[in-house]
């Protein structure tokens, strides 16, 4: 009797551990996607569940480009500052022309050229990327406030549909969110390109012995990486109808605590984008339920901080025990 | 002869060269300074490179620590000491403030305040200090989190509770004794700038002179071989860490004085600052290998490049940029400067 009762919680146990390590930081979005709705019954409302996930879905965005950039052995701390010029270019460009297709393009051209640049500062001149995105960081939101200090509206109303639209009862950020989502995991997953940047920042010697063209992969990550920023800019002047150039301010260090929460590796050559999806989604909920129950801005900081850290702290007690639970079978 | 000549021309050039490359940083600040005063004549003033420096000691103070967290390696780096130096300035000003002056802070500009009072507010600004790092050194080390993680988490705490000590409001008018940290002078000098100069020396000696500095090295060397030859790699990295926390807090206090308020909001995007100065001063971000002097003059070079574009009255929209693609051009001519040395 008493060694059935061990046997089943050891092996609620062993489907505890295995499903944890299926879906990692989703795991927590789940538990605590009940937690909160125990706390705050309006938390589990489609209404806010479906606001949740379309401001996740913005953070989804970068977290994706980041995972990319953090798994090449790189991080990005100037997607915050794209976003902000992105936000600025496209809005002046509007008022300028009132062509819409004219300024999301040149939205579009902030994070390409800015990526470019990063990409071959660190590809190919072999900068450090955490100066060389600083560098950026500092470029982006100067020449933002440079290009416009004020807010621009009065976008097309077709175009607030980009952040504000349904389709079927989704919020349209949420299916962009989702299909780039996608389309990246089997990116990384599937293609040989995919390989080549977990090879790249798994060992870059190796990488570069198995004739892997190391300084392209990174140009072609950070690229990635300014244009999901750009994107996400522009999907949030269409979610708020309007261009701020101090929009992206301070916003790279949570993408980058997304993307880590979602397992990328901040040494590089490991990571996953259905886990920076989850860790966006992680990090937006408690936004939400502490907004939610109107808890004190300077007590979000303390509890946000300490959540980064713990979730970090476990998944990587985690690999460790599934790491050992391997060398001993 | 004129062979003669031209050898010690050159090897008179090769020394120059190698000077520069060791310290090119020294070369940077002359250079841009020369730019600066072509176009301004206040630029040289001697009051005005006083000031260049006493602006640049904040960040120096910091990039002092930042360079031995930084050399530890295996991505070491503190995002949380600009938090740092706003936390243990408003702990500082509340434990000043008696009750019944609380908010009516214009009157502490003519408040006595006791010897008591002053070391207990500034012993507990250090402590906090020291307490933020340790909590860094002991997730780091014992927990092995992420250094990146574990200070950002730090970064962001520590912000909400300098916001909740300070219920979020500046403090104004500081006690006389901190104001002269930040502001006076001693034997002609501005305090801060004997302040970073005086750390940055005991930081100079131990790094470069001592048992514990030659084992910081070591584990950012390599951490396997440092473990093996018998260094306790988690407790060099608790007190690194410790000490970047206490330097956050001396910075925090020196700030305090300099601009005589608290702010809740003191020091942010100072970190990034300080691990600029201390990237551009030539440290490795992959750990094993920098000084502190390098770092000090990194600072320098920082401020100076905000003080000239102020001078030339540059919208301040440009500062940013202008300071992020200088860190940047500074890193790109090091590599190139060091590829060249290592091709020859």
């Amino acid at each position: 009797m008493g060694k059935s009762l061990g046997h089943i919680v050891g092996a609620v146990r062993d489907a505890f551990s295995t499903t944890s390590r299926v879906l990692g930081i989703w795991l927590w979005v789940i538990v605590f996607a009940v937690i909160f709705g125990l706390i705050a019954p309006h938390f589990l409302s489609i209404l806010n569940l479906s606001n949740v996930m379309r401001q996740a879905s913005i953070f989804a965005l970068m977290a994706t480009g980041m995972t990319f950039v953090i798994i090449s052995g790189g991080i990005d701390l100037s997607v915050g500052s794209i976003i902000s010029l992105t936000s600025a270019v496209f809005g002046v460009t509007w008022r300028l022309t009132n062509n819409l297709a004219l300024a999301l393009a040149a939205g579009m051209l902030v994070g390409l050229a800015s990526g470019s640049t990063v990409g071959l500062l660190v590809g190919y001149l072999d900068i450090p990327p955490f100066i060389a995105t600083f560098g950026m960081m500092g470029v982006g939101a100067g020449l933002a406030f440079a290009v416009t200090p004020s807010s621009i509206s009065g976008f097309p109303g077709g175009f607030e549909f980009l952040g504000n639209g349904h389709i079927a009862g989704i919020p349209f950020p949420v299916i962009i969110a989702v299909a780039v989502g996608v389309v990246c995991h089997l990116l990384l997953r599937r293609t040989r390109f995919g390989t080549h940047v977990l090879a790249t920042g798994g060992s870059e010697s190796s990488a570069i012995l198995a004739g892997i063209n190391v300084r392209f992969r990174k140009l072609v990550v950070y690229v990635m990486n300014g244009a999901f920023a750009s994107l996400a800019g522009i999907i949030l002047c269409a979610r708020i109808r309007s261009s701020y150039p101090g929009i992206g301010k301070d916003l790279e260090l949570d993408v980058v605590a997304m993307a880590v929460l979602g397992g990328a590796s901040l040494v590089g050559g490991a990571g996953s984008v259905i886990g920076a999806l989850g860790g966006a989604l992680f990090l937006t909920m408690i936004q939400n339920l502490f907004n939610l129950l109107g808890v004190y801005p300077f007590m979000q900081k303390v509890i946000t901080g300490a959540l980064i850290v713990v979730a970090v702290l476990a998944n990587q007690a985690r690999q460790k025990r599934h790491l050992h639970a391997m060398a001993n079978t | 002869m004129g062979a003669h000549n031209a050898f010690s021309i050159r090897r008179a050039g090769d020394t120059a060269r190698k000077y520069f490359s060791q310290y090119g940083i020294l070369a940077w600040i002359i250079i841009v300074g020369a730019i600066f005063s072509l176009f301004s004549g206040r630029f040289l003033d001697w009051h005005n490179l006083v000031n260049i420096v006493t602006q640049a000691s904040v960040i120096g103070i910091l990039s002092v620590g930042m360079t031995l967290v930084i050399i530890t390696g295996g991505g070491g780096i503190d995002l949380s000491v600009g938090s740092v130096v706003g936390v243990s300035s408003v702990t500082m000003a509340m434990l000043i403030i008696p009750p019944s002056y609380f908010r009516d802070t214009a009157s502490m500009l003519n408040l006595t305040v006791d010897a008591w009072t002053l070391s207990k507010a500034m012993g507990a600004a250090l402590l906090v200090g020291a307490a933020c790092g340790a909590l860094n050194g002991v997730l780091i080390s014992r927990a092995g989190v992420p250094p990146f993680i574990a200070t950002l988490g730090m970064m962001i705490t520590a912000r909400g509770v300098a916001a909740y000590v300070s219920s979020g409001m500046p403090t104004y008018g500081m006690p006389k004794p901190i104001v002269f940290l930040g502001q006076g002078r001693l034997l002609g000098i501005p305090v801060p700038i004997l302040v970073m100069i005086v750390l940055g020396v005991i930081g100079y000696f131990v790094l470069t002179r001592t048992v514990f500095g030659a084992s910081i090295v070591a584990v950012g060397g390599n951490r396997e071989t440092a473990k093996l030859s018998g260094i306790k790699v988690n407790r060099v990295l608790l007190i690194v860490y410790t000490l970047n926390g206490l330097l956050a807090a001396v910075a925090g206090i020196v700030l305090t004085g300099h601009i005589n308020q608290a702010h809740p909001d003191a020091g942010s995007l100072s970190e990034m600052y300080a691990i600029g100065a201390v990237v551009v001063g030539g440290t490795s971000l992959m750990g094993g290998k920098g000084g502190i002097v390098g770092s000090l003059l990194g600072a320098v070079l920082m401020a100076e490049v905000q003080n000239g574009i102020n001078i030339l009255n540059i919208p301040v929209a440009y500062m940013q940029p202008t300071l992020g693609a200088l860190i940047v051009l500074a890193v790109v001519l090091d590599q190139w400067q060091k590829r060249r040395t290592v091709s020859e």
